[in-house]
C-alpha cells in the first residue's frame, strides 16, 4: 500500500467501551478482520488506520472506537511474535495511574513507581503474575521511560498498559525502533485511579507458543563482531601479500569507520535465515568484500577533494602521495572481487554481477558531479537527486542485495531492496545536504565541489537572488559574515529539502510495506532509522 | 513596623490542618490584629487575580499557608506582585513564624475574607524559576499541554486548567525539582524540603547496558530493600511489645491432672471463686 504523506486526522473516534464483554467481542472482530488480510509488521500508523476504517465500513457501529480498533489491529499483527519471544525477553509497562491516588504507600525512583504490594489497587495482582511468567515489570509514570525503552534499540518486546492518548505518543517509536508490542487501554484518560481490563491483559501475558521467534537482531553485537573481522589477523589471512602496497590496503581497511555495509548485508542474512545462523568464513569473505569496495571509493574521493583528514587521521594521498593513495585504491578494489571468488558462496555469478554494478553505477554517479564541476553551473533539482541516487544507493544496494542472495531470496525481495536502497540513499544525501546546511558554516553548501539540493531548490523558486549570492560567492565574499541563512529565501530552501527528506523515508517505507519477512521489515524500518537519525 | 498578614486555609481539598489555621487566627483575634483570610490562594490567583491587590501591592506583607516556597512561586509567578516589596512566607504551623505574629503590629484590626466559590479544584503545577533550567523535559512529558515555550525560550505553565487532578507526574520527571504542585501531599513535590528518590542514573544505564539486567538489578534491588524495611518495621514492634508488655505469670498448680493437656478438662483442682480450672 502507499503511505500517505499528510498526518493521519486527530479527529478519530477515540472511545472506548466499558465492559470486558464488548471489548473481547470487538476482539474477536479483528481476528475474523486480519484473518483475510496478511498483516506484517511492523505496520505505519497510515495503515492500522487504514485498516481501522476498513473495519467501520463493515461495522459503522463501531466508528466511536476507531483509535482502539488501531490498536487491536496492530496488537493483532504482532501477536504470533510475541508469542514467540520468551517471558524473560519481555518488558510488561503498567502506567502509575493505576496506583491508588491517595494511599498508595509507594515511592518512586527514576524509572517509576516501586510497587509495595499493599493491595489497595491492582497493580500488585498484575504484578505477581507477570513475575511469576518471568516479565521484566515497570510501573512507569508517563513517557519519558516508555521512550527511553522503545528508542534504547534493546528492547525485544513490549507490553504496554495506557491510555489510548498516550498510545499515540508511543505508537510512532514502536514502529521505529520496529519494537514487537502489544497495547491495551485504559477504561478511562483521567490519569487517576485508572483501570484495566484484566480478562483483556490476562489473555495477553501468557501467550506463548513452543517455538521462539528467531527475528530480532541485536545490532550492538553484530556490530562487534562484524568489527572483529576487521581485526589485523583476520585481514592478513584473508588477503595475504608481504609487500608494503599491500600492508597499506590492510591497515586502510582495519580503519575506523562505522562498517554500515558489512553490518547491513550480515544483518539481512540473519533476518532472514534466523538469528541462530552461523556466519562462517564465506558469509565473513563477503562482508569484508563489500567493505573494500566502499573503501577503496573514499581513497579516491579523498584524492578527488583533495581532503585532509578522514577518521581523525591523515587521508592516505596526504600520508603517501597521490599516486601512490590511487595505486592502493586501485588494489583494494581488486580485493573486492578477489574476495567474493574466493568466498565458496553458492551465488558467486550473481553476486560478482551486483557487485560489478554498483561499482560501474557508482562510477557514472561520480562521473556526472565531475563532469559537472568543470563547468560551475548550478544544476537543477532533478539532476540532483540522480546524483544522489546514483553515488549512494548503490552501496546500500550491494550490501542488502549480498545480504539477499545468500539467504537465496526470491526476485520479489530483490525488487523491494532495490526501490528501498535507491529511497534510503537519496535520503542520505539530502540529510548530509541540509547538515551542510544548517551548520554557520556555509562554505560546504554553496562550494562547487558537491552539489546542494538547497542550492537547487533556491535557484529553481528565486533564480535572480540565487544568481547574485552565486557570483558574490564565487567572487570570494564571505557570505556566512552577512548571515545569509537568516534569508527567507534560504530558510524556504531548507524546509523545502526537510519535506523531500520526509518524502523519500515514507517512500523507503512504503516500498517495504509488502514485505512478507516480518523479521526482515522490523531491520529495515530500524536501519531507515539508524541511518537517517543516527 | 507594621505589617499585613495572609493566611490560605487550602480549602478545596485541604493541603493544611483546620486546626492549624483556627490555631492562628485565634491568635491573632486575640491581640486584636487585622489579617486577610484567603478561602484558596492556588485558585484566586488564578481565576480572580484582582482579589488579591491587597496582596500584591502590600509593602510588607506575612503569608502563612502551606510550603513557603511554593507560597512564593506561586505568588511571584503571577507576575502581578510589585517586586521590590517585601514578602515573607511561612508554613501555619512554623514555629519561627508563629513567633513573629508575636512581635509585629498590624495597621488595621479588621478581619478580611477573600473567597474561591469556583467549583474546580485548582491543581496545577508551579515551577521555581530558581531551579528551573528551561530543559523542557516536562514540556514534552505532559500529555495534556499544560506547559508552553515563551518567545524567550522559557517554559511557563500556560493552560493550568488542562492539569490533571492529582497527577504529579512531571514533577518526577523535573531533573531539577524545579516543578511544585502545591496541594500534593509530599515532599519535596509539595514545595517542601528534600530530594527526589535517585535511581543510580538507571535511564542512563539502559541506554548504556543491557535493558534486562538492569531491569532485574533494579527488582531485585528492590526486593531487598523491601525486606529490610520490613525486617526494621518487624524489629521496631518487637521493641515496643518487649518493652511495654510484663511477662505473664506462669500460675499453673502442681497438680498432675488430665487439665494440662486436654483443651476441655473436667478436673478437681478448681480456681477459688470460679467454676474454671485454675491451671489451665
Amino acid at each position: 500500500m502507499i503511505l500517505r504523506k499528510d498526518k493521519p486526522s486527530g479527529k478519530l473516534g477515540n472511545g472506548l467501551p466499558q465492559s470486558p464483554e464488548k471489548l473481547k467481542q470487538i476482539r474477536d472482530l479483528i481476528c475474523d478482520y486480519a484473518a483475510e488480510k496478511e498483516l506484517v509488521p511492523p505496520l505505519q500508523e497510515e495503515e492500522v488506520i487504514f485498516h481501522s476504517g476498513e473495519l467501520i465500513k463493515k461495522h459503522p457501529e463501531l466508528f466511536l472506537y476507531q483509535k482502539l480498533l488501531a490498536v487491536m489491529i496492530n496488537n493483532h499483527s504482532w501477536r504470533d511474535i510475541v508469542s514467540g519471544i520468551p517471558f524473560n525477553r519481555r518488558i510488561l509497562l503498567l502506567p502509575k495511574c493505576i496506583s491508588h491516588s491517595t494511599d498508595c504507600p509507594a515511592q518512586f525512583d527514576e524509572l517509576g513507581l516501586l510497587c509495595e504490594q499493599c493491595g489497595k489497587c491492582d497493580i500488585a495482582d498484575i504484578l505477581t503474575q507477570a513475575d511469576e511468567l518471568g516479565y521484566h515489570t515497570l510501573v512507569s509514570e508517563g513517557t519519558t521511560t516508555v521512550t527511553t525503552l522503545l528508542t534504547s534499540g534493546k528492547v525485544e518486546c513490549v507490553i504496554g498498559v495506557g491510555c489510548l492518548h498516550s498510545f499515540e505518543r508511543s505508537f510512532p517509536l514502536a514502529v521505529k525502533e520496529g519494537v514487537p508490542s502489544i497495547a491495551i487501554p485504559l477504561y478511562n484518560n483521567d490519569c487517576k485511579d485508572s483501570k484495566v481490563d484484566e480478562i483483556w491483559l490476562n489473555e495477553v501475558l501468557p501467550i506463548r507458543r513452543e517455538s521462539n521467534w528467531r527475528g530480532w537482531i541485536n545490532i550492538d553485537a553484530l556490530r562487534s563482531e562484524v568489527d572483529s573481522w576487521f581485526e589485523k589477523e583476520q585481514l592478513e589471512y584473508m588477503l595475504e601479500g608481504d609487500d608494503k602496497s599491500s600492508q597499506i590496503s590492510r591497515d586502510w581497511l582495519a580503519e575506523g569507520g562505522k562498517r554500515w555495509r558489512p553490518l547491513i548485508m550480515v544483518a539481512v542474512y540473519k533476518a532472514l535465515k534466523g538469528t541462530e545462523v552461523n556466519l562462517d568464513e564465506c558469509i565473513q569473505k563477503l562482508a569484508v568484500s563489500i567493505e573494500s569496495f566502499h573503501k577503496a571509493s573514499l581513497v579516491h574521493d579523498d584524492i578527488v577533494d583533495d581532503d585532509n583528514e578522514r577518521y581523525g587521521k591523515a587521508t592516505l594521498h596526504k600520508q603517501y602521495d597521490t599516486s601512490v593513495a590511487i595505486n592502493i585504491g586501485d588494489l583494494i578494489l581488486g580485493y573486492g572481487y578477489q574476495l567474493i571468488a574466493e568466498s565458496g558462496a553458492k551465488h558467486i555469478r550473481k553476486l560478482l554481477k551486483i557487485a560489478a554494478l554498483g561499482h560501474r553505477d557508482l562510477s557514472i554517479g561520480q562521473g556526472e558531479e565531475l563532469l559537472w564541476r568543470r563547468n560551475k553551473k548550478l544544476l537543477s533539482v532533478d539532476k540532483i537527486i540522480k546524483i544522489f541516487s546514483l553515488k549512494t544507493s548503490p552501496a546500500f544496494e550491494v550490501a542488502l542485495q549480498f545480504g539477499a542472495i545468500i539467504s537465496d531470496a526470491d526476485d520479489e525481495v530483490m525488487k523491494i531492496l532495490t526501490a528501498y536502497s535507491s529511497a534510503l540513499g537519496i535520503a542520505y544525501q539530502i540529510k548530509d545536504d541540509l547538515e551542510d546546511f544548517n551548520h554557520d558554516n556555509l562554505d560546504n553548501a554553496f562550494n562547487t565541489i558537491q552539489p546542494s539540493l538547497v542550492t537547487a531548490l533556491i535557484n529553481r523558486k528565486y533564480p535572480d537572488k540565487m544568481e547574485v549570492w552565486f557570483k558574490d560567492f564565487q567572487n570570494g565574499d564571505d557570505l556566512s559574515k552577512k548571515e545569509i541563512w537568516k534569508q527567507t529565501e534560504i530558510r524556504e530552501g531548507i524546509k523545502e529539502a526537510e519535506q523531500m527528506l520526509e518524502d523519500y523515508k515514507l517512500q523507503a517505507l512504503s516500498s517495504i510495506a509488502d514485505l512478507k519477512s516480518p523479521a526482515l521489515k522490523i531491520l529495515l524500518t530500524r536501519f531507515l532509522n539508524k541511518i537517517l537519525n543516527g | 513596623m507594621t505589617k499585613k498578614i495572609f493566611i490560605c486555609g487550602c480549602e478545596k481539598d485541604g493541603k493544611i490542618e483546620k486546626k492549624s489555621v483556627e490555631r492562628l487566627i485565634h491568635s491573632l483575634e486575640e491581640k486584636n490584629m487585622g489579617y486577610t483570610y484567603i478561602e484558596d490562594l492556588c485558585g484566586t490567583v488564578l481565576k480572580t487575580p484582582d482579589a488579591l491587590e491587597s496582596l500584591f501591592t502590600a509593602a510588607d506583607a506575612l503569608v502563612f499557608g502551606c510550603q513557603s516556597r511554593a507560597m512564593q512561586n506561586l505568588i511571584s509567578n503571577s507576575g502581578k506582585k510589585i517586586h521590590e516589596n517585601k514578602t515573607e512566607y511561612y508554613h501555619i504551623d512554623d514555629a519561627d513564624g508563629n513567633k513573629l505574629v508575636e512581635s509585629v503590629k498590624t495597621d488595621n484590626p479588621k478581619a478580611l475574607k477573600i473567597k474561591y466559590a469556583d467549583e474546580w479544584k485548582p491543581w496545577y503545577p508551579v515551577i521555581d524559576y530558581e531551579r528551573c533550567n528551561g530543559c523542557r523535559k516536562c514540556l514534552n512529558f505532559c500529555l495534556f499541554s499544560v506547559y508552553s515555550v515563551e518567545d524567550d525560550g522559557s517554559v511557563v505553565v500556560s493552560a493550568s486548567a488542562n492539569c490533571k487532578d492529582m497527577c504529579p507526574a512531571c514533577a518526577r520527571v523535573c531533573p531539577q525539582n524545579a516543578i511544585i504542585f502545591p496541594k500534593h501531599a509530599e515532599s519535596p513535590i509539595d514545595g517542601g524540603e528534600g530530594v527526589m528518590l535517585s535511581g543510580d542514573n538507571i535511564l542512563e544505564q539502559i541506554q548504556n547496558d543491557d535493558v534486562y539486567s538492569v531491569l532485574s538489578a533494579r527488582r531485585s534491588n528492590f526486593k531487598v530493600s523491601l525486606l529490610k524495611k520490613e525486617q526494621l518495621k518487624m524489629a521496631e514492634e518487637e521493641r515496643i511489645n518487649c518493652s511495654t508488655k510484663e511477662e505473664p505469670q506462669d500460675k499453673a498448680c502442681e497438680c498432675d491432672c488430665i487439665c494440662k493437656t486436654e483443651t476441655e478438662p473436667d478436673c478437681d483442682c478448681k480456681d477459688e471463686g470460679s467454676d474454671k480450672n485454675c491451671c489451665c
